[in-house]
């Protein structure tokens, strides 16, 4: 059942414009951001403290990581929320599949999904890393290489949180403006101990060397399977009667 | 001992806000009956099949599918089952045979040969290679019809297969439903305007007001009911019928409620019942002939304007 259902999902997603929305952000988020270490060093700066939104120990890795996550937000809001939008929502209720496998489907192609764009923005970054010259202002490709998988596992543990909105709200945007949200909360309380434990901040901790706190860990955990649990229950309980 | 139905809705309730879909509507269909569910427009036909198979939540009552209860956990039982939803979805990006195909691939059917058969069926094999998404109205109905019926289901939920058809496609979808009904013995369940054909090859019939089932029929009291006749509501009835029979020679009546006697005759004697029952002091509040169309009972029923008793 589970088999089918991937099949279906990857089979919606290959006619889909989404997939090369989330891959231009994620390869063009790396890309980018060797771009800009190249500038900034070719144009005499030599250290990055002094540059607005760029943190020195993680540099411009920053700019990916966003971008990333955004992939991520976009290409769950979509696999969850579409068939709400155009009806076909009905065509999966009423096949002989069950709802938890909907779910635990979606959440897989898009895991998959999310790791394999990671791979994909690393080698990138590895690419844009050969062709221009080497400064000090770059981060080197285990930074780069920490972020982007980072992204990546901050994107699956929150995805089921996008979903649960998807299925909730029925729809792609509505899951879309909460992702979006919360990372802008988020980041916007980045000084709050608290805060910094969330699945959001896993890249930069682990981009700059500071290492992952188990406390960040079980959380992402815990909102990894609560998302999951939210989600199925929506589906669930979904109610249309027109 | 009679089989258990395969559909049944027990005391089903729901509100939209303030709007009432549905009113304790309870009904069963029996495997191999074709019920056809009249009524007109927002009348809670949608709610109600759509509470059926589980897809709306009732506030209260329940509804059964297959044996079990409708809702998430009865989803094995769309392996033997078909629905057509009012609006027929179709996946964007794919051709209709695709379209077809990717429903089959999900209900786990492997026959590579259902998707082609489904489509001749509903008569639309020559736009298999057409991309779905460009289908008319017309058109994604049949393709929805052939959706429900490409797994060969025993139990069809259509929320109204005919809407909108052409003659030429509306003739061949009723034809469609005889054959799956009669030579397949399908069990159906089918939403209906009342004009729209499906009422004359229906076992049974609902009709539905406001939310409520308010009349049920099998086909030979429908056809009774819809028999030409005068209504009359009087002060007496067991008076009244005293004078239908021994001054007007009338046997073929029905005292229908308190007050309301239904008497079949052949030609309009209104004059003469009138006179007869005036004559002998029981007051006639109302007296009514009835044409005799099934169309025009069902539509009547449908709109309030004749009593479904």
């Amino acid at each position: 059942m589970i088999g089918r259902l991937i099949g279906a999902e990857l089979a919606g997603l290959r006619r889909s414009m989404v997939p090369w929305l989330a891959t231009l952000l994620v390869v063009g988020g790396s890309v980018v951001a060797r771009v800009l270490a190249w500038v900034t060093h070719a144009i005499g700066r030599t250290e990055l403290g002094s540059l607005p939104f760029v943190r020195p120990n993680v540099g411009w890795s920053d700019v990916a990581v966003p971008l990333a996550l955004l992939a991520y937000l976009i290409l769950t809001a979509y696999v969850f929320g579409r068939d709400f939008e155009d009806g076909n929502i009905d065509l999966i209720l009423t096949a002989p599949v069950r709802r938890e496998a909907v779910v635990v489907a979606r959440t897989l192609v898009i895991a998959a999904g999310a790791l394999a764009l990671s791979l994909m923005g690393w080698a990138a970054d590895i690419a844009t890393h050969a062709l221009l010259a080497a400064s000090p202002l770059d981060p080197g490709p285990a930074t780069a290489a920490a972020a982007a998988l980072a992204s990546a596992i901050a994107g699956v543990a929150t995805l089921p949180l996008v979903a649960w909105a998807a299925v909730r709200f029925r729809g792609v945007l509505p899951a879309l403006g909460l992702g979006i949200a919360i990372q802008v909360l988020v980041l916007a309380l980045s000084g709050v101990a608290l805060v910094r434990v969330l699945p959001w901040f896993l890249p930069t901790m682990l981009a700059s060397g500071g290492g992952v706190s188990v406390l960040s860990v079980g959380f992402s955990v815990l909102l990894f399977v609560g998302g999951i649990v939210a989600a199925i229950r929506g589906l669930r309980g979904v109610d249309l009667y027109e | 001992m009679a089989s258990s139905p395969l559909i049944e809705a027990i005391r089903l309730s729901k509100k939209q806000g303030r709007r009432i879909l549905l009113d304790e509507v309870s009904l069963s269909v029996a495997r191999g009956d074709l019920y056809a569910l009249v009524g007109d427009a927002n009348c809670g036909k949608t709610a109600l099949l759509r509470a059926l198979v589980g897809l709306a939540r009732p506030d209260t009552g329940s509804a059964r599918i297959m044996g079990e209860d409708a809702g998430p956990s009865a989803y094995r039982v769309f392996e033997r089952v078909g629905f057509l939803a009012a609006d027929p979805p179709v996946r964007r990006g794919l051709c209709v045979r695709r379209d077809l195909e990717a429903s089959l691939s999900l209900a786990g059917v492997r026959d590579a040969e259902a998707a082609g058969r489904a489509l001749a069926l509903v008569g639309i094999g020559n736009l298999a290679e057409q991309p779905a998404h460009s289908l008319g109205d017309d058109d994604r109905r049949l393709l929805g019809i052939a959706r429900a019926i490409a797994h060969s289901p025993e139990l069809l939920v259509l929320d109204e297969p005919t809407r909108g058809l052409g003659g030429v496609e509306r003739r061949r979808i009723l034809d469609l439903l005889r054959m799956l009904s009669v030579e397949r013995e399908i069990t159906m369940i089918v939403a209906t305007r009342v004009a729209d054909g499906v009422v004359e090859l229906a076992t049974r019939v609902g009709v539905m007001r406001d939310g409520s089932l308010v009349a049920e029929f099998d086909r030979d009291g429908l056809r009774e009911r819809g028999r030409e006749h005068v209504e009359v509501v009087v002060s007496d009835p067991p008076r009244a019928a005293l004078v239908l029979e021994e001054r007007l020679g009338v046997t073929d009546y029905a005292v229908c409620q308190e007050h309301l006697i239904r008497i079949y005759v052949p030609g309009a004697r209104i004059g003469d019942i009138n006179s007869a029952l005036v004559g002998e002091g029981i007051d006639v509040t109302r007296l009514t002939v009835n044409a005799g169309s099934l169309e025009d009972l069902l539509e009547r029923l449908s709109s309030g304007e004749a009593d479904p008793q």
